[in-house]
């Protein structure tokens, strides 16, 4: 496999005021802070952690829309840029995203089909009748039925949206799909559908997928690999099966157990955290999750780990394992 | 009433709900006769599909649905009829016999006011405390909820506070009225899952101390199998089938029931293709003819789309709507 995406050290810092008042001081934000991971064409990759990890700057640095602070993402052996240049029009093409809302996503004014057909005018592709060609093959792929192509948002149930955010991502053939909780606004009997399709889809296409979510179950489901992110950083990385079977960061742990499943509801070994992931602007001092974690030592509230490995396909950035903690002395 | 009779007798009997909605000369209908009992301090979970009607029972039983509302039937309270009763009786049971708790806990507390005072006015209100009994019974009550540093954390405004800290606030405004009956609809959902877990261990926990009842409203059939101990699962205004939970998820006897369950993804290694149920949930006031199910159900009979199936118990204390049998459904 080749490697399709490849992020490196990615950092974006933002200003915020501390309070209000006369003298109010700056401080800064590590929204994200120094995350890498590589990507694959026809791999997914499942970012998860809780609201104000940074699964969503990540997500917005990768595709250009934000301009990193430092750090670097190259797409196709070329760096991506947050300028709106010709370049980086000609990577938009290959790179489309997917977010949480659909109707958010879609104009209101505007017919579904119109809108699925808008990125080819945009990137000025095909004449007027194959565009519309276009779309109606990839709206039948992604199961829509013919008489709601002319219907405006509104008249479309939410899975219904939901696909045609899908079939819009999809015309212009992309390399890389974005999706930013792509199912948390669906119902349950509807999120199946859209699962359903994202897998798919990613199968005839080739895609590469960077998929974040909430949900631990769906993400177990779709993804080939996952990151674990803790304010703004990658705690744990690995294979799905290596980090949801046997996860080694405290963090992780507890996130899987918090895991409320229909299957197993009695999990007596469940592991309560204490408190809640810590304001950014307040990051604790050595490792972030020290202050919520159990088997916290001195270490952990000096020295920051990091991420390091315990198999080939399994990285972790925690004190507890030793291999991480060697080359913290240079922090 | 005798004691045996309110020990026998269920906390709260919901009989044939019907609930609509009036616009202009048209009623839509949402509930279409809705039938449950909640015993005392049982944990009682309703799952459904947004616009399945699990909000509105709840709103409508208390008489909050709205000034278009139009409800028939009978909900019972310890034998007292609450249905379009008169307004000063349901204040008396607003609050103080049944409380609710919702989604989003930023939008139901006052930006304006600190904690502590709103919790004092409900403290106030339901048990009539002043002074200094009011101040030690609202640190009382944080504190009961788990709120770090409860004695500083009253003068604090809701926007200080996090997600799940205004959470714990709104149920310590719900426990100030010593309710019987606590209706916590979607407690969880707008918060973090680590988050989550600390809510479902309090809910938990308040409940086994203080011996009320639970109801537990949600669409995560996880949450409802780790708190509940009797589950109702409504579509489109209806019942389909109610269980004590472990038979629910070990043996779900509904299309809709096992349909949504096999939608569900899992912790497990075996990643086989989800199952999903075709179609979409009908619109209030357009309901299909028959079982409100058949159009999305894989085993439908000619018989699904005439004759709207009646709950039936089938082994168990366990009742399904369904006119298959188990048999014919596997």
């Amino acid at each position: 496999m080749t490697t399709l995406l490849r992020v490196n050290e990615l950092r974006k810092k933002y200003l915020v005021n501390k309070s209000s008042g006369w003298f109010s001081r700056k401080q800064v934000l590590h929204a994200v802070d120094g995350v890498s991971f590589e990507l694959s064409a026809g791999e997914t990759l499942g970012l998860v952690g809780e609201s104000g990890c940074g699964k969503s700057t990540t997500a917005k640095l990768v595709l250009g829309l934000l301009e990193a602070t430092s750090g670097e993402v190259r797409f196709d052996d070329q760096a991506v840029h947050s300028k709106k240049t010709a370049v980086w029009r000609e990577a938009r093409k290959h790179m489309q995203m997917v977010y949480q809302d659909p109707l958010g996503a879609l104009d209101r004014r505007l017919r579904v089909i119109d809108q699925v057909i808008e990125p080819l005018d945009i990137q000025n592709i095909l004449d007027r009748t194959s565009r519309r060609q276009a779309a109606l093959e990839i709206m039948t792929s992604v199961g829509l039925s013919h008489h709601l192509f002319d219907r405006y948002p509104h008249e479309l149930s939410g899975g219904q949206r939901q696909r045609v955010v899908i079939a819009r991502a999809l015309i212009l053939k992309p390399k890389l799909l974005v999706c930013d909780e792509p199912i948390s606004a669906l119902d349950v009997s509807i999120q199946a559908q859209v699962i359903n399709l994202l897998q798919d889809i990613q199968k005839q296409m080739n895609l590469a997928m960077l998929f974040i979510s909430h949900d631990l179950k769906v993400v177990n489901h779709i993804c080939d690999r996952v990151a674990v992110m803790y304010l703004g950083k990658i705690v744990e990385q690995g294979l799905v099966g290596d980090v949801f079977k046997r996860p080694a960061h405290p963090y992780t742990q507890a996130l899987l157990s918090a895991v409320a499943s229909p299957f197993k509801p009695e999990a007596n070994d469940r592991i309560l955290l204490d408190g809640e992931p810590p304001n950014p602007v307040d990051r604790p001092a050595g490792c972030a999750f020290h202050p919520r974690c159990s088997q916290a030592t001195e270490r952990c509230k000096q020295s920051v780990p990091r991420l390091g490995d315990i198999t080939n396909t399994h990285q972790v950035s925690c004190h507890l394992y030793s291999q991480t903690t060697v080359d913290t002395l240079t922090c | 009433m005798t004691v045996t009779d309110s020990a026998t007798q269920p906390l709260l009997r919901v009989r044939d709900l019907r609930l609509g909605f009036q616009y202009d000369d048209k009623l839509v209908p949402i509930l279409h006769g809705i039938d449950f009992e909640i015993n005392r301090g049982q944990a009682f979970g309703i799952v459904g599909e947004s616009g399945c009607g699990k909000s509105v029972t709840w709103l409508a039983a208390l008489g909050l649905a709205g000034p278009r509302a139009r409800a028939s039937g009978s909900v019972t309270l310890e034998g007292r009829e609450l249905l379009n009763t008169d307004e000063r009786v349901m204040t008396s049971v607003r609050g103080r016999r049944i409380a609710m708790i919702f989604q989003d806990p930023s939008s139901s507390l006052n930006p304006a006011h600190r904690i502590g005072s709103q919790i004092g006015e409900a403290l106030s209100l339901h048990q009539g405390l002043r002074g200094e009994a009011l101040a030690k019974e609202t640190v009382r009550l944080l504190d009961r909820v788990r709120i770090p540093h409860a004695a500083q954390r009253v003068k604090a405004y809701p926007h200080e506070l996090s997600g799940g800290m205004n959470q714990r606030v709104m149920i310590a405004m719900a426990l100030a009225g010593k309710p019987d009956l606590l209706v916590a609809d979607e407690p969880t959902t707008a918060l973090d899952a680590t988050v989550q877990a600390q809510i479902l261990d309090l809910l938990n926990d308040l409940r086994r101390e203080t011996g009320m009842a639970l109801v537990m409203i949600s669409h995560d059939l996880g949450v409802i199998a780790q708190v509940t101990e009797r589950v109702m699962v409504m579509y489109a205004g209806l019942v389909v089938e109610q269980a004590d939970t472990a038979n629910l998820f070990g043996k779900a006897g509904h299309p809709y029931t096992r349909g949504l369950l096999s939608a569900l993804p899992d912790m497990e290694d075996t990643k086989h293709r989800l199952t999903t149920i075709g179609g979409a949930v009908p619109e209030a006031g357009k309901l299909p003819s028959g079982c409100s199910f058949h159009p999305r159900c894989q085993h439908a009979i000619e018989r699904c789309s005439l004759e709207r199936p009646m709950l039936a118990v089938t082994a168990d204390n366990h009742s399904v709507a369904c006119h298959l049998r188990d048999e014919e459904l596997s």
